[in-house]
């Protein structure tokens, strides 16, 4: 009985950990600003040693995560409500190259080294300092970068090119079951879409791994089971 | 397309529901507490007298009542009380009564001042000192 304690115990703590990371807001660790990383850290300390002693009250483990969990909401509430307070927490983004020219004052200030720099436009895509117009290091650690004119990605305006409409996919269908919402939102229904799908010689939704409208293209992948064929229709638009 | 989404609303419900249990916490279990001890102190000084006066008879009765008293209260503190203090409570009150049993009034007040201490210190873990901070 005393195992099945520890495991009781071990879900409690884990439920409500769970619960405060995912109230904060964030998805990545990449995302946190310095006091939510702080309490992403004691959280899961503080969960660890009543799950493991059964000896230590539980309530000693939730009493102090949901302290930090209202400090984490008070200190993200303010954060939005005066900036002044949010520069004071979370710091100012960094300008740390400014019209091609690397501002050493900002290297120093954020106890950046060249290589640091370096490392950081590589993990961008940027090898070429030659390249970069401003970089700024933003207060989550990132450092997002704007390149010199003749770098920068040619667009279709550039090239006064008609583009393609700018339309995020649609998850139609995901391990065989339909997304009403996504479908609606596309304009189609499951007739339109039960159709399309018998005309590349699938027999159903149910039989799909996944299906995405882009555009006027449906990419499909039918499930391991059924043979995994991966399948791009030509919708042909909502006139068809 | 807009996505309305419900999470600030759960969020700040949330945070509602963790600042009632937090005040409920900081509240409760330490007037519950301190109406425990204060019942036990006054049955252990009780008891104390008795094995001082060498009345073993009333020393025992008393004993037990405190025995009964904590008994009742134990599931609850447990929620809230390390338990290696209630393991020490609960050891003390059966060495009590196995030297009411043999007779042994002196080392009976020793025990029975070690409850006493025990009482004393599950008072100082709700009060809140600059030394209890740190």
């Amino acid at each position: 009985m005393a195992m099945l304690i520890l495991f009781i115990r071990a879900i409690i703590l884990y439920l409500l950990v769970f619960m405060v990371i995912r109230l904060t807001g964030k998805r990545q660790i990449s995302d946190l600003q310095p006091f939510d990383l702080i309490i992403t850290l004691l959280v899961a300390d503080l969960a660890s040693v009543p799950a493991s002693d059964t000896s230590i009250p539980l309530l000693y483990g939730i009493v102090p995560i949901l302290a930090l969990f209202l400090i984490q909401q008070t200190m993200a509430l303010c954060s939005l409500k005066f900036e002044g307070f949010r520069y004071a927490v979370c710091g100012r983004p960094l300008l740390m190259v400014s019209k091609g020219v690397v501002q050493e004052q900002s290297l120093k200030a954020a106890r950046y080294t060249l290589n640091d720099l370096m490392e950081q436009l590589r993990a961008g895509g940027n090898f070429e300092l030659s390249t970069v117009e401003y970089a700024i290091l933003e207060t989550n650690g990132q450092l997002s970068v704007l390149l010199k004119g003749p770098s920068q990605p040619v667009t279709y305006e550039a090239l006064s090119l008609e583009s393609p409409k700018a339309q995020p996919p649609f998850l139609l269908v995901q391990d065989g079951k339909i997304h009403k919402e996504a479908l609606r939102q596309s304009g189609y229904d499951e007739e339109w879409l039960n159709s399309r799908l018998k005309s590349a010689g699938i027999k159903g939704p149910e039989r799909l791994l996944f299906a995405f409208l882009s555009g006027n293209t449906l990419h499909v992948q039918s499930k391991e089971k059924d043979g995994g064929r991966v399948a791009f229709i030509d919708t042909g638009g909502k006139n068809d | 397309m807009i996505n309305r989404s419900g999470f600030p609303i759960v969020a700040a419900i949330a945070a509602a529901i963790a600042v009632a249990l937090l005040i409920f916490l900081f509240t409760v279990p330490g007037n519950y507490l301190r109406d425990m001890t204060a019942k036990l102190r006054v049955m252990t000084h009780e008891a104390e007298q008795a094995a001082v006066l060498g009345d073993m008879a009333t020393a025992a009765e008393r004993l037990d009542a405190i025995t009964r008293e904590y008994n009742s209260r134990r599931d609850k503190i447990k929620m809230f009380f390390h338990h290696d203090d209630l393991d020490e409570m609960e050891k003390t009150l059966i060495t009590c009564r196995d030297l009411v049993a043999m007779g042994q009034s002196d080392n009976l007040i020793c025990e029975i001042d070690t409850i006493l201490g025990i009482l004393d210190h599950m008072d100082a873990v709700e009060t809140i000192t600059i030394a209890e901070l740190f």
